[in-house]
């Protein structure tokens, strides 16, 4: 009873404490100038010569205990060197972290005892020697007791399914098999928080849903707070607590999800393409006055799902317009970080 | 540390075993290994037939340099091989990334990614070497004379992991350095013969700047009292504790030097990116 009791307080979320508190952290790369890497050296030790890349300005966030974070934005935005500050591999220039009560960069050894990082472009498995063979290594270098390694290793291999191959060597397996294991390989010694760069890129959907399966099994069994960098906006709705969005160094949004689910993805674009003799002025009706132009005679017609039915928008269109072709689109993340601004 | 020596031993035993599934590449390996050891001693063998001492030295005494080389040349590639990769592919593809996020000093990690077995081949050649021509010298080697030359074979080791640490800590800034570390490695095809046959410019390189010749030829040095240590002028009653303190501060001084650029180079990469 009592147990119970004490059970209940810890689940109400306003208990949940900040893991994870990033403080108006920016990152600059100087990238020199000089052409070959020793040219390049010589060049900056003589001269001070390169130009200046600022890849994040001024971030601030912080995440909750057991939350998934998910960090999304297009290409360059910043999430990697967000996570690579965040894992402790690199310094910011100005602004700070704590992260599990640790500054991660300036405490790493001690600090990455208590985390998992999957870089998604890289593997970290041995790449001639069976799967099994890295998580040995591992359970080593973690210090993982025997039966903790061995419990968790069939707990693991069930959730991510990886049962089946974990006798191969990694160079034999697919991209998706390999990303299992790789998930697996980070997860043996019980970490706090598991970090997680792209895992879903490149993966086909079925793939791409059992890591995403895995990924909140092991948020809600162990309570392990999970940050992960996607450009798959499917990530973020089935996963994710918290959505970041980053946009050249700065982050746009920052909230829950289902703020952004409303707002974003239960909105869809319907893109028409229309016989060219249209006048468009001259029909009585005109669906298509709220649209912007694609391309030549094609139009994207925004949908509301709230206040707008999808079939009635459709219906009205097929009977007033000469429509050569049509298809429904969900909003990209290039859309989002658009309307974001506005 | 202890834990980290735990550690490291563990996952060298586990890499041994799994080592061990490739018996082929393991035998082809040392094959090779070996008949470039014999090709040396034919050489050798073939000098000596015309003449009856080189650099001052005798064919037993100069079998007993090689040994000692080749001892630590063969421990040197058996647990510190894998910095040649990281050298060659600076760092690539994040391998450093995956150092930093795991709990281990980085270089431990970099030493547990390989252990060569092709190195048995040297070991027992260099062992083998030491312990014929010991016995044919006919000098009397005691306790203390075993316990100077475990010393240099120390300090030999000392030296090599030194200068492959402070090259291999300039792909760092580079982007790889495999080749200068290639180039570097290439002199101690020197002190296959011994350093007093050189030039003095030859000599100053070997004993100071790419110090190899303070792996085995210094060190033989001890033993042998009527070859004078080249560039340095030592009286004979001092020259014993001379020979040691000069290896001695060799050695801790590259490897204060490596560890050190190693340092800044880690740094480096921490402001620059991985
Ligand atoms: N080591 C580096 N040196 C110099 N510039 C870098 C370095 N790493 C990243 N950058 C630059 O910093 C910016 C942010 O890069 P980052 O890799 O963090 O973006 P990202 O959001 O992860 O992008 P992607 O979706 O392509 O993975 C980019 O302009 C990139 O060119
Ligand atoms: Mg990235």
């Amino acid at each position: 009873m009592f147990g119970e009791k004490v059970c209940k307080v810890q689940l109400i979320p306003e208990h949940k404490m900040n893991i994870i508190e990033v403080s108006n952290i920016t990152k600059n790369y100087k990238v020199s100038k000089g052409k070959s890497s020793f040219q390049g050296l010589l060049s900056s030790l003589l001269k001070n010569e390169y130009s200046v890349v600022n890849a994040l300005k001024g971030v601030s966030f912080n995440v909750k205990e057991g939350d998934i974070c998910g960090v999304i934005g297009l290409n360059g935005a910043g999430k990697s060197t967000l996570i690579k500050i965040l894992t402790g591999a690199m310094y910011p220039t100005s602004g700070s972290c704590v992260v599990n009560s640790k500054v991660p960069y300036k405490e790493r050894e001690i600090y990455v005892d208590k985390i998992g990082v999957v870089f998604g472009q890289r593997s970290q498995l041995l790449w001639d020697l069976p799967v099994k063979h890295s998580f040995v290594i591992l359970r080593h270098i973690y210090r993982i007791e025997k039966k903790k390694f061995e419990d968790n290793l069939e707990y693991f291999t069930k959730i991510m399914g990886i049962d089946k191959f974990i006798d191969t060597p990694v160079r034999m397996l697919s991209l998706g098999q390999r990303m299992r294991a790789e998930i697996v390989s980070t997860l043996l010694h019980d970490p706090k928080l598991l970090f997680l760069d792209e895992p879903t890129i490149g993966l086909d959907l079925i793939a791409k849903s059992t890591i995403r399966r895995a990924i909140k099994q092991l948020s809600e069994e162990k309570g392990t707070t999970v940050i992960l960098t996607s450009h798959d906006l499917d990530d973020i709705d089935v996963l994710c607590d918290q959505l970041v969005v980053l946009d050249s160094g700065k982050v746009i949004h920052d909230g829950n999800k289902s703020d952004f689910i409303n707002k974003f993805r239960s909105n869809k674009k319907i893109v028409v393409e229309v016989d060219g003799q249209l006048d468009l002025k001259q029909l009585s009706k005109n669906p298509l006055k709220e649209a912007s132009i694609v391309a030549d005679n094609t139009y994207s017609i925004e949908v509301d799902e709230q206040t707008q039915k999808l079939s009635e928008m459709l219906k009205e269109l097929v009977n007033e317009l000469p429509i050569v072709d049509l298809s429904i689109e969900e909003n990209s993340l290039e859309d989002i970080v658009h309307s974001l601004y506005h | 540390m202890a834990e980290l020596i735990k550690i490291y031993l563990r996952v060298i035993a586990y890499r041994l075993y799994g080592a061990a599934q490739y018996k082929m590449d393991f035998l082809v390996g040392m094959l090779g290994l070996l008949v470039q050891q014999l090709i040396i001693l034919i050489l050798l063998f073939t000098i000596f037939s015309g003449i009856d001492s080189l650099g001052g030295l005798t064919l037993n005494q100069v079998l007993f340099m090689i040994g000692l080389g080749q001892l630590v040349r063969g421990l040197d590639i058996a647990y510190n091989d894998y910095i040649w990769v990281e050298a060659f592919g600076g760092f690539s593809e994040g391998s450093l990334y995956q150092y930093l996020t795991r709990p281990m000093p980085i270089y431990l990690q970099i030493l547990m990614n390989r252990v060569n077995t092709e190195s048995v081949g040297p070991i027992a050649i260099g062992i083998a070497l030491l312990a014929v021509s010991i016995h044919r010298l006919n000098v009397e080697f005691n306790v203390n004379d075993f316990l100077v030359l475990a010393y240099f074979i120390f300090t030999g080791a000392v030296i090599l992991f030194s200068l492959k640490l402070i090259v291999a800590s300039l792909s760092l800034w580079w982007g790889r350095s495999g080749e200068l570390m290639q180039v570097i490695h290439e002199f101690v095809e020197f002190t296959r013969y011994p350093v007093s046959i050189y030039g003095w410019i030859l000599q100053s390189v070997l004993l100071v700047f790419i110090p190899f010749g303070l792996v085995s030829f210094i060190p033989t040095l001890y033993w042998i009292e009527s070859v004078p240590i080249p560039l340095f002028s030592v009286p004979a009653e001092s020259r014993k504790l001379a020979i040691l303190a000069y290896v001695t501060s060799i050695s801790i001084i590259y490897f204060l030097l490596g560890s050190y650029v190693w340092r800044k180079g880690l740094q480096s990469t921490a402001n620059t990116g991985t």
